[in-house]
């Protein structure tokens, strides 16, 4: 057990300071915690993108000549940015669809004309992309999605409905499952089709959520046109394409960026603050003994997340542990939530408003809108049920 | 940075897992019962050639993986339910190998350490009665002053010693509440200790409660994939399948909470003391919560005596409640923060 850094990483870890130092303004313009969502809509996030990029911390494992950083693997530079951007209230990596999901699928499935055309504008932040899996009935069941692509000359032409697509209003294209082998077998007629979103066969009716927001909406695909070209991975081998991008998506939901623990943090000085009689949340023995676990709860997350690092690190396999993960976070969120509404009482009336992912709330109108949002976080990108059979059944083997 | 076990504290837990395992297997843990749960002085004997006593009697240098090596340990005699006063034993060890003054030291660590002799251990007040794990077996008992730092060690085995009520639940480690007689064979004051022995036996008995807990999902685990009901293994129906993911998702996270823990003791990082506190309160809850619902996943034979569940159920119950109650830390962590108090505007998030 060792953690302590060695030099080269302390040096990292000053040379980051330094960075987020140099840009300062731009850093608190971007790390505004009123903001709601979606980071990389904001006007000036392409040029720190670009910057931090060009400094080696974002885009670290995608090719230069993608517009990456071509870092070699270090999962423990990994943690310092992590650390340090989550300190300053930035995310560890692009954020949305494209850097995360899109990139790494098309780095490991696409061909080099797919990459060479959307890697760089996707990691320079100039285009916007968008999910479309799930269906009105298709949602844990993904496999028995029944949007059609047929094959008419050099192009796609797709038929049917996408649902709950987050970003589909600002999105330039769509990643999107198919159906494109009528009468095979359930998981071999799917395709991975990237999908321009601004043509006249596509539709976007935003639907607004709990929460006020619309963020995500119902995709309508009425002989819409993709070309030959656009097909990612083979016919029909659109399923273990997208089991790429589903891992990705798990993986970067752990919040392992200590943003739990700023959270948590946050409920012990809420619960010091006396109210207008003068009484303390914290003597309450159940808010203390709430507080206590969340405190051990969000600190064994983080150790756990150093784990899988270093285990991964030394190339062992932590898959239990790792297929916990959204699982473990999304029930933490959701209980950071209830502690905060256990102490809010009538703030809990205050109009959600205001409050990102990553972010501690600075506000009771936040912190309705984190009680509110940790709710989709346990849905989006497989449901706790859903991660309760993984875990069941691929981390404790028990049977199918 | 490398948080992980090192290969030495890999091969000690694969070692002393092979080695319980073998000795402690379902059959002897039922005749320890039989027998009123009294300790086996032989087998205690043998156990001390794996070192275990030892393993934090020594002083050395800052830095050394002490509490994380003996919490290593401590994790396998939780997930074999070895019975006897195996951490009150360490930590006795512990607080007596730190004596200034020579006297009878050596002669306590050669017995102890070989398993000769058997030591109970305590936080409590001069002239107060104590609870004391295993006293009925023991024949020394160390007691903490946590206010003072006071060190004393009594003997068991002389006239006038008064045994009060006998906690017999874990008839692994079955309790009496002691009052030692007076004069103690040894009292000193040694300063800088006691939060280091509060500290280090949290971080222990949290490290067994992880053992037994882990291994009540295990159990949970294979028994579900084995019994048939509905012409079909239990643990293909979701509604069990679902429980048991839910009590190994509740487990698991806690490893690298001790883990850390025992380290930060060894580091002296600031935040030890408050994460071996949390650590012991909300594992030990832990095993007792993962302790009942392993019951339930066995049905009928984990309600018997006969079964093994009640043997770590009741195991739990003890780590819950010694050296101190997780109410008592949730209440002691809270009132640290509340000292705290509020940070200046503009300090922190
Ligand atoms: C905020 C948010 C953003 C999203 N963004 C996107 C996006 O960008 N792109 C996209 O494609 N999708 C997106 N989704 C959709 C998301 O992936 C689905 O909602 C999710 O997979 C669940 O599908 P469903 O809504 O059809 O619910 P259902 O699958 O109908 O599930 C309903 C309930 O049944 C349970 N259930 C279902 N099957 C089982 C089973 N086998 N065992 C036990 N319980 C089961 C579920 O756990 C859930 O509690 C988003 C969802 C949310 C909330």
């Amino acid at each position: 057990m060792d953690m302590t850094f060695s030099a080269e990483y302390e040096a990292l870890r000053s040379e980051i300071h330094a960075f987020l130092g140099d840009n300062a303004e731009l850093v608190a313009e971007l790390s505004d915690q009123s903001r709601t969502s979606g980071l990389q809509y904001v006007p000036r996030f392409p040029e720190f993108a670009a910057l931090a990029v060009a400094a080696g911390y974002y885009g670290r494992n995608m090719p230069r000549r993608y517009g990456g950083a071509e870092r070699p693997y270090d999962a423990i530079a990994a943690l310092i940015i992590r650390e340090e951007f989550g300190q300053a209230g930035l995310p560890d990596a692009l954020p949305g669809m494209g850097p995360r999901l899109l990139a790494p699928t098309l780095l490991a499935h696409g061909n080099d004309w797919q990459k060479e055309v959307f890697l760089p504008p996707t990691m320079a932040m100039k285009l916007h992309w968008c999910q479309g899996y799930s269906e009105p009935e298709a949602g844990s069941d993904l496999a028995s999605l029944c949007t059609r692509a047929e094959l008419d000359g050099d192009e796609w032409v797709i038929n049917g409905q996408k649902v709950w697509t987050t970003g589909a209003q600002h999105a330039d294209y769509m990643f999107c499952l198919c159906r494109t082998e009528p009468g095979a077998l359930r998981h071999e007629g799917i395709s991975y089709i990237i999908i321009d979103m601004k043509q006249p066969g596509v539709e976007v009716r935003p639907l607004r959520q709990l929460t006020g927001d619309s963020e995500f909406n119902e995709v309508f695909l009425t002989d819409a046109r993709a070309p030959l070209a656009h097909l990612v991975g083979q016919r029909g081998a659109g399923w273990k394409v997208a089991m790429t991008t589903l891992g990705h998506e798990r993986a970067s939901m752990g919040a392992g960026d200590g943003t739990y623990g700023r959270q948590v943090e946050a409920l012990w000085t809420r619960a010091c603050t006396p109210d207008a009689d003068g009484l303390r949340a914290i003597d309450d023995a159940g808010v203390a003994r709430d507080l206590c676990q969340l405190e051990a709860r969000a600190a064994a997350n983080q150790f756990t997340q150093y784990r899988i690092l270093s285990q991964a690190a030394a190339g062992q396999g932590t898959r239990t542990v790792s297929i916990m993960s959204k699982l473990v976070g999304s029930e933490i969120f959701q209980d950071i939530a209830r502690c905060h509404a256990q102490m809010a009482a009538t703030d809990l009336l205050e109009t959600p408003a205001g409050f990102r992912l990553g972010s501690v709330p600075g506000n009771p109108a936040a912190w309705n809108a984190l009680y509110l949002r940790s709710l989709g976080y346990a849905i989006a990108g497989g449901t706790s049920n859903i991660q309760r059979r993984l875990v069941a059944e691929r981390g404790l083997g028990l049977p199918r | 940075m490398k948080f992980d076990l090192s290969d030495e504290q890999k091969q000690m837990a694969e070692t002393l897992d092979r080695y319980f395992a073998a000795v402690w297997d379902s059959q002897r843990l039922h005749a320890h019962l039989a027998g009123g749960g009294v300790l086996d002085r032989a087998g205690w004997r043998k156990m001390s050639e794996l070192g275990l006593f030892y393993m934090v009697s020594e002083p050395t240098q800052p830095g050394d993986p002490l509490a994380l090596d003996a919490a290593v340990c401590a994790e396998q005699v939780g997930r074999h339910a070895v019975p006897g006063p195996v951490v009150p034993q360490m930590l006795a060890m512990a607080a007596i190998g730190r004596l200034q003054s020579a006297g009878h030291r050596d002669t306590w660590l050669a017995a102890l350490g070989s398993g000769d002799a058997v030591a109970s251990f305590a936080f409590g007040k001069a002239g107060a009665p104590v609870l004391a794990p295993c006293a009925r077996d023991a024949d020394l008992l160390v007691i903490v002053d946590l206010a003072d730092g006071h060190i004393w060690v009594h003997d068991l085995k002389r006239d006038g010693v008064a045994f009060g009520a006998d906690r017999n639940l874990d008839l692994t480690r079955r309790a009496s509440v002691v009052a030692p007689a007076d004069p103690p064979l040894h009292a000193e004051h040694v300063p800088g200790l006691r939060g280091w022995l509060r500290d280090l036996s949290r971080v222990l008995v949290a490290a067994d409660a992880f053992g037994g807990a882990s291994r009540c999902v295990e159990m949970a685990t294979d028994y579900a994939s084995s019994r048939q009901q509905f012409g079909q293994p239990i643990g293909r129906f979701q509604g069990l399948k679902f429980q048991i993911a839910d009590m190994a998702v509740e487990v698991e996270p806690w490893r690298a909470l001790w883990w850390y823990a025992a380290h930060a003791i060894d580091v002296g990082r600031p935040d030890a003391s408050r994460m071996a506190c949390l650590a012991k309160a909300v594992i030990t809850e832990s095993y007792a919560s993962v302790g009942r619902r392993t019951v339930e996943v066995f049905g009928g034979i984990g309600f018997t005596w006969d079964a093994d569940v009640h043997i770590f159920l009741k195991r739990a119950m003890f780590d819950l409640v010694w050296p101190q109650t997780a109410h008592a830390l949730y209440a002691e962590a809270a009132e640290e923060r509340a000292l705290a108090g509020i940070p200046v505007a503009g300090q922190t998030a």
